[in-house]
């Protein structure tokens, strides 16, 4: 068994304690719902919940976005600045380029992504992943798209700033009810002191889970993210559809090839 | 009683031998004229053009029906449009002029195959009843390597006369 942290108090507190860590179990069990504020008598108010997104607001994959000419690309980009200046958002450039030699290749877009601020995130054959400021995203566009022939672009911005929210407030909560925890210790005797010490446990863990979580949310916003792949590689998206036009249905790679 | 007349035995041999020649002269498939492409040489027994490069690039062209009778920009959209349905990306499209005053269309769609890239290149011509189909195949790098040459070639097409 282990010793308690602090001198025991007097049973008749045990009915206080006991309550209090009914609470705070309470409050750990239970999974806090989108825009719903913490109880008022264990937290303080919660920030206010976001409003609804507009649907420009959803998730985008914009396609156009980063397509034509370098103009647009950059409204789009500063435009996508724009968006997270008021709002996290994550956003996400994703570029299908053909280049002759990719090791060297992917060697000049990793120097150029590390002199503007950036770091790869994945490195390998076929696929680059970078995470760069967002005040270089634009640059780092173009030197992906000049690399090689561009085959694929899409930028995608995801609003991230409920979730956040969500988890500050979830995280600012527990917290709380940690802190009046270990404000019980002090006053409490052999069982209360074990009973609280395994409740603390349980929020400890679920604090640096949600801490984690929150980091991870954090810095996806705060840098834009360019996944460059060097190959075309969605085997699942070639299907087989009937054209009404039968000779359209023999225009296949594998049928050429056979019948060459 | 019904009598049936009989074709003689000497109608017979000269009915199958016209059938043998125009069987080898290729009676009823229009026959094409088409430069070979710089760098592809030519399958001189393939019936019609069939090129093909070094590092395998293919060239071929064939007939299909023009049926439903449609013009050229119909079936330059009807193609692109069923082979995007089928998942094959769009790399480029252009139309052109031969030097017959031949109008055709050519797109060109990247595609995974084998473990790589490749890209298949479907150029149309409309013949009155039939439609003429260049096809061009190779791995990504390979064939842009050899496309220039290609799109040279495409404009010396024309129906054999």
């Amino acid at each position: 068994m282990m010793p308690p942290l602090l001198p025991c108090a007097g049973p008749g507190r045990l009915g206080s304690i006991a309550a209090l860590v009914g609470v705070a179990l309470l409050g750990a069990v239970t999974v806090p719902r989108a825009n719903a504020a913490p109880p008022a008598s264990v937290l303080p108010a919660a920030p206010p919940a976001p409003p609804p997104k507009a649907a420009g607001e959803r998730p985008t994959g914009d396609q156009s976005a980063i397509d034509g000419d370098p103009k647009a690309r950059a409204e789009a980009i500063a435009k996508a600045r724009a968006a997270v200046g008021d709002r996290d958002v994550q956003v996400t450039a994703s570029i299908v380029v053909k280049v002759i030699h990719p090791a060297e290749a992917r060697k000049v877009l990793i120097d150029h992504t590390k002199s503007v601020g950036g770091w790869p995130l994945l490195v390998t054959n076929q696929e680059l992943h970078l995470a760069v400021p967002l005040a270089a995203l634009a640059t780092v566009v173009d030197q992906v798209a000049g690399s090689g022939i561009v085959l694929q672009k899409t930028l995608q911005r995801v609003d991230r700033t409920d979730e956040i929210v969500q988890l500050r407030a979830k995280l600012k909560s527990k917290r709380e009810i940690l802190a009046r925890l270990r404000g019980l210790l002090d006053d409490a005797d052999t069982n209360s002191t074990l009973r609280v010490e395994a409740t603390m446990n349980q929020l400890v863990g679920e604090v640096e889970q949600l801490q984690g979580e929150l980091n991870v949310a954090t810095a996806s916003v705060q840098s834009a993210r360019v996944m460059v792949a060097f190959q075309y590689h969605q085997r699942q998206r070639i299907s087989y559809v009937n054209s009404p036009f039968q000779w359209l249905n023999k225009l296949d790679i594998d049928r050429f090839l056979g019948d060459f | 009683m019904i009598t049936v007349p009989r074709w003689p035995a000497w109608a017979l041999e000269v009915l199958a031998l016209v059938a043998l020649a125009a069987t080898a002269l290729g009676c009823g498939a229009p026959v094409y004229n088409l430069d070979a492409p710089q760098g592809f040489v030519r399958y001189e027994k393939k019936k019609g053009p069939a090129f093909i490069t070094p590092d395998g690039v293919r060239l071929r062209a064939r007939t299909e029906r023009n049926y439903p009778k449609a013009d050229l920009p119909f079936w330059a959209d009807a193609m692109e449009r069923h082979l995007v349905a089928r998942g094959y990306l769009l790399h480029g499209k252009r139309c052109f002029k031969t030097a017959k005053g031949l109008e055709g269309c050519t797109a060109e769609f990247v595609l995974p195959h084998a473990g790589e890239d490749w890209v298949l290149a479907e150029t149309v011509f409309v013949l009155g009843d039939d439609l003429a189909v260049l096809e061009a195949a190779g791995p990504f790098d390979r064939y842009q390597k050899v496309s220039a040459s290609l799109a040279k070639a495409y404009l010396s097409f024309e129906p054999a006369p």
